[in-house]
């Protein structure tokens, strides 16, 4: 996989699983999905973990093992001060993730 | 003295931070801009803007037979080459002769031509800076910045002790509230950058321990501590024998190293004793696509070419060379390299957050002007707005400084700190004059707005490389350094413009209540 590719398609699946991480409590699922019930922290939690470890092994296929990691490691950085931007700023753009987990 | 162990970490926390921010805020922001010091050569030194060659390099043809010119013929005890790579497609020449001394050369590859680059210190300023403070009496900057990292590493562990809901408020920025967006945006940036904020103290500490712990090595390797250095890196070495000797070809052993490194290409190429029958070459591994520093240096006769020792690095040494790896960052992967400047600048953000946060606090609690208050109030605009002014200063003297100059590097520095100091005095007569001692936040931001877009006209104007012919002749280094300086220029200027817009609300409300 070329590297480029497999930056954008980390950094993407990286801020996809904090995303889904900051929706599953319940604070932050109030703030952006108002009138829909919470639906628990397992779906949520286990689908951020998910994005994530995809975001590791894209990382991998990219840049091999050790770099790969350290690009794992490193994407939580900007990818976590975004995902708090958008539930600061633009929640609406997080609606559409959570209503796929509207029960 | 404290009720309980948490409030004991608060106080350390504060305490440590308040007194050691400074430090680790110049280490953080110089470390982020000497990341890319190359590029920074780049911009400073148009001399060595040069686009890729797609030719191949050749050392017996390129370099050999220029070897005694460009150390002006004198008799040379070691000179070695590093070879050209993405970052910076030149060869770099350096010799040292048997009286010591030095000579370096830029030498164009695939033709005959030295490139002058003079007049400029270029990213190696920053880099410098950024572990020696430039104070170099006693190695007392490097000494100070190792306390400071110690320091740090002691201030995390306790803001991780303290921070008592670090899940529960992981993605929370609470914009709207002052001065508590402040204490989110110091923890955001701390917690999601731990890691490499504790990585980067730790190896940082661990990188220049023979300077902070030199006891162990005094006693086990008493008077030659460079004993311990040949022996941690497994290295060869072998005297001169003092008779005249041939030298093989250069290319057939970078052949052999390419093989026996499964692949791997050669970065750098030493000669020891060139002339002379006992001539040895030593050959390291790119380090673009590693982690570790370790170069699996490979050691090669002079003579007939013959493998003498491959250096294989003893356990602990080849731990503190993936460290070291991780705090230096030699590869060339250009997203995983931006993620490193993002790091190192959310590690300013954190520092300058912690700072602004327990000014504000304490505002609220002794509204009124008093001494404590005023200096961080000073120290936070010298080193929030100053540093960043005084290094634009630097980028713009760098254009404008004439190049016949006579120590034009020298020159560019003294801009640099006198900028520094210039901003200090700005700061330090707006926050007297200032009824409730604010800093000068807004004016400073828009004389970081037009420094930077000052710089990239400047290049534009000297140079003639303006971002898009930059673009267009491959000059990828002076593209992303007038990208960064727009992105700069953009942000700093729309800071300014909106403190400037609610300076002015606050004023008016204040003048109606008056009325």
């Amino acid at each position: 996989m070329p590297e480029w590719l497999a930056s954008g398609v980390g950094l993407g699946l990286q801020t996809l699983g904090l995303a889904l991480l900051a929706l599953s409590q319940a604070g932050h699922w109030r703030q952006v999905m108002q009138p829909h019930a919470f639906p628990g922290t397992r779906t949520l939690r286990l689908s951020a973990l998910l994005a994530s470890g995809l975001a590791w092994l894209v990382g991998q296929a990219g840049l091999g093992l050790a770099l790969g990691t350290l690009f794992w490691v490193l994407a939580l950085v900007p990818c976590g001060l975004g995902v708090s931007l958008l539930l600061c700023w633009r929640k609406s753009s997080l609606q559409l993730l959570g209503r796929c987990f509207c029960c | 003295m404290f009720d309980s162990v948490r409030q004991a970490m608060l106080w350390a926390h504060r305490v440590l931070g308040l007194g050691f921010s400074t430090l680790l805020l110049i280490a953080f922001f110089m470390g982020s801009l000497a990341l890319y010091d190359r590029e920074l050569d780049s911009w400073m030194l148009p001399a060595l803007r040069l686009a890729p060659a797609p030719a191949p390099l050749s050392l017996d043809q390129q370099v050999l037979p220029r070897v005694a010119a460009l150390s002006e013929g004198k008799a040379l005890l070691q000179w070695y080459v590093e070879l050209p790579d993405a970052r910076r497609p030149l060869l770099r020449f350096q010799a040292w002769s048997v009286e010591r001394e030095g000579f370096s050369r830029f030498l164009q590859p695939g033709g005959d031509g030295v490139l002058a680059a003079a007049g400029s210190r270029g990213g190696d300023f920053f880099y410098r800076l950024h572990y020696t403070l430039n104070i170099h009496a006693w190695n007392l900057g490097a000494r100070l910045l190792g306390l400071a990292a110690m320091v740090g590493l002691i201030a995390l562990i306790a803001g991780v002790c303290i921070h008592a809901r670090l899940f529960q408020d992981l993605f929370t920025l609470r914009a709207d509230k002052a001065p508590r967006r402040l204490l989110d945006l110091h923890n955001l940036t701390g917690v999601f950058a731990l890691p490499f904020h504790a990585l980067i103290l730790l190896s940082g500490l661990l990188i220049l321990f023979p300077l902070y712990l030199p006891a162990a090595i005094d006693a086990l390797y008493p008077g030659q501590a460079g004993q311990f250095a040949v022996q941690a890196n497994a290295a060869y070495s072998r005297p001169a024998a003092g008779t005249p000797g041939p030298m093989a070809s250069l290319d057939g052993m970078l052949a052999q190293a390419r093989q026996l490194w499964g692949g791997g290409a050669p970065a750098f190429v030493r000669v020891w004793h060139p002339g002379d029958a006992n001539a040895y070459v030593e050959v390291s591994r790119s380090l673009a696509d590693r982690l570790s520093l370790d170069g699996q240096t490979l050691y090669f006769d002079g003579a007939s070419a013959r493998l003498l020792h491959e250096s294989r690095l003893p356990p602990a040494a080849a731990t503190l060379d993936v460290l070291a790896g991780l705090h230096v960052a030699h590869f060339h992967q250009p997203a995983l390299r931006a993620l490193y400047f993002f790091a190192g600048l959310s590690g300013c953000v954190m520092l300058a957050s912690g700072l602004l946060y327990w000014l504000a606090k304490r505002r609220l609690q002794q509204p009124d002007r008093e001494p404590g208050g005023m200096s961080v109030t000073l120290l936070c605009s010298v080193l929030i707005t100053g540093m960043p002014l005084a290094t634009l200063a630097m980028l713009v003297a760098n254009r404008w400084l004439p190049l016949a100059l006579s120590g034009r590097a020298e020159w560019e520095v003294r801009v640099f700190f006198a900028a520094w100091l210039l901003a200090g005095l700005h700061a330090l007569w707006v926050i007297g004059r200032c009824a409730q001692a604010r800093a000068p936040w807004a004016a400073q931001c828009m004389a970081i707005s037009a420094l930077a877009l000052l710089a990239v006209l400047s290049n534009a104007w000297s140079t003639g490389d303006h971002p898009w012919r930059a673009l267009s002749q491959g000059l990828w280094a002076v593209v992303g350094v007038d990208l960064a300086l727009l992105a700069c220029a953009l942000l700093a200027g729309g800071v300014g413009w909106r403190l400037r817009r609610r300076a002015a609300a606050v004023r008016r409300v204040a003048e109606i209540k008056d009325a």
